[in-house]
């Protein structure tokens, strides 16, 4: 038997759990918790992997006991970052967690269903790969079994490197599933990759498409959104940032925000086409990002909650800053291209001017 | 049986703490020193160890050193007792001593 050690391989697996459970937290504070649980999974996986079972599988049982990576994140965003008020609102969010939902058909896409664990402030969307893997198959996908790591191997039709490996993890339900997040990864790794939508977000890749509905009030497209805010962002700090020490990001997902009363309701005329999804950002405190994210109107607008009363736009990301100009707090407003995969000309967001450079809360 | 996950949530401070009392360990050899000195009864199985260790770190309760490289090659991160946590401990065992006689008086209550 060839011996696998914890020191030789680093897989992707990990590395994707990793990235979640420590996602949003201040960087000193990320580096920390990731090496602690690295070390964790990796001692773990040697256990199980030195009493027989294979280290591929070993890695994925370690990485399930330790349960969503989402349920950490939010555990350790309330020790470090989450004020009183919005512990309370994430507590509501809780009674409306570990929701099932079931997918339907749509008529000119083929849907898959979404489930989301822990709570959905800090949604960890899910595929049921039972439902996922045929309903590309129909599309022409071919599907394998991965060499390494128990996923699949997925080649898309109509693309020059149309193909990337999901991984199959434990649901924390029955089901075998795939987080979204880990989809969003691979799909990185593909230029070719887009998403549209916002209530009912889909997926492209060349000429396969893949919708993800939800019965239930997860808002399942602005939770993507909020990962793709999350990559970008992080892209953006690593290539701007001088100081690694305090920087992170906060969202709460639109129907928790409405009612969280620290928040303001800002309408934004954006002057975007509707049905565009935006991205609002301004500083919650020194370090802290705060995110919005909301699809424009019929009319060109969009409604966003905000810890800031009164915003004053700016031009650049790196002028916003935890402290007023002329009474107002800086703020940047950008518009999702819908690019998922990695291109150098392609970026993920764009930065936009409203159609008034500043904007008070309404009621 | 194992503790049902309220239970488990509810005591997850004294536990730690009691654990933490003898020497200091890290993640991973709490859960291991848990389940081992209990046969089994304490079994962490969700991610609530390490926001558990950090909060208490970041209230007083515990501090923290680097010891050894680990499994990826860092240094492991080391849990402590602090003079305020062994006062905690000792209020909290006090507490709970209280709470399990109290129930134990209970029965066979009529």
């Amino acid at each position: 038997m060839t011996s696998v050690t914890a020191a030789q391989c680093t897989p992707r697996l990990l590395t994707i759990y990793l990235r979640r459970a420590t996602w949003g937290l201040p960087a000193a504070r990320r580096h920390e918790l990731w090496d602690e649980l690295e070390e964790h999974l990796l001692t773990r996986a040697d256990h199980l992997h030195a009493f027989g079972t294979a280290y591929d599988q070993a890695l994925a049982q370690a990485i399930a006991e330790l349960g969503p990576p989402a349920k950490v994140s939010a555990a350790m965003t309330e020790v470090y970052l989450m004020p009183k008020l919005l512990i309370a609102a994430a507590t509501c969010a809780l009674a409306l967690s570990a929701v099932f939902v079931v997918g339907a058909i749509g008529k000119t896409q083929t849907a898959a269903s979404v489930f989301c664990h822990g709570s959905p402030s800090f949604c960890d969307l899910w595929v049921n790969l039972d439902e996922l893997l045929p309903t590309l198959k129909a599309q022409g996908v071919t599907v394998k079994n991965a060499k390494t790591g128990g996923g699949y191997d997925l080649t898309f039709p109509g693309t020059a490197h149309g193909s990337l490996t999901l991984p199959s993890l434990y649901s924390g339900q029955a089901e075998r599933g795939a987080p979204v997040s880990s989809i969003l990864d691979s799909l990185q790794n593909m230029e070719a990759a887009q998403i549209s939508g916002f209530a009912k977000p889909v997926f492209k890749v060349g000429a396969t498409e893949l919708q993800l509905v939800t019965k239930n009030s997860v808002p399942v497209g602005e939770a993507i959104y909020q990962m793709l805010t999350g990559i970008a962002l992080s892209d953006w700090y690593r290539a701007y940032s001088q100081d690694s020490s305090e920087f992170s990001f906060w969202f709460d997902l639109s129907p928790f925000a409405s009612t969280n009363p620290s928040l303001f309701k800002h309408l934004v005329a954006t002057g975007q086409e509707p049905g565009s999804v935006m991205l609002l950002t301004t500083m919650k405190a020194a370090g802290v990002m705060y995110c919005a994210i909301a699809p424009v109107d019929a009319k060109g607008n969009a409604v966003f909650y905000l810890p800031k009363p009164q915003l004053s736009f700016v031009d650049d990301f790196k002028k916003i800053t935890p402290y007023l100009a002329g009474g107002r707090s800086p703020a940047t407003l950008h518009r999702f291209t819908g690019q998922i995969g990695r291109s150098a000309s392609k970026p993920y967001l764009v930065l936009v001017t409203p159609a008034h450079p500043t904007s008070d809360t309404v009621k | 049986m194992n503790p049902s996950p309220d239970l488990l949530r509810g005591h997850l401070d004294l536990i730690l703490l009691s654990i933490l009392e003898a020497r200091p360990l890290y993640g991973f050899a709490i859960i291991q020193a848990a389940k081992n000195r209990t046969n089994g009864y304490f079994d962490f199985r969700e991610g609530s160890l390490y926001p558990a260790l950090h909060r208490l770190e970041q209230s007083g309760v515990l501090a923290s050193e680097l010891g050894e490289a680990g499994r990826n090659g860092k240094p492991r991160k080391y849990y402590l007792l602090t003079e305020h946590g062994k006062q905690v401990l000792a209020a909290k065992r006090n507490e709970f001593e209280s709470f399990t006689g109290a129930v134990n008086s209970l029965r066979g209550a009529s």
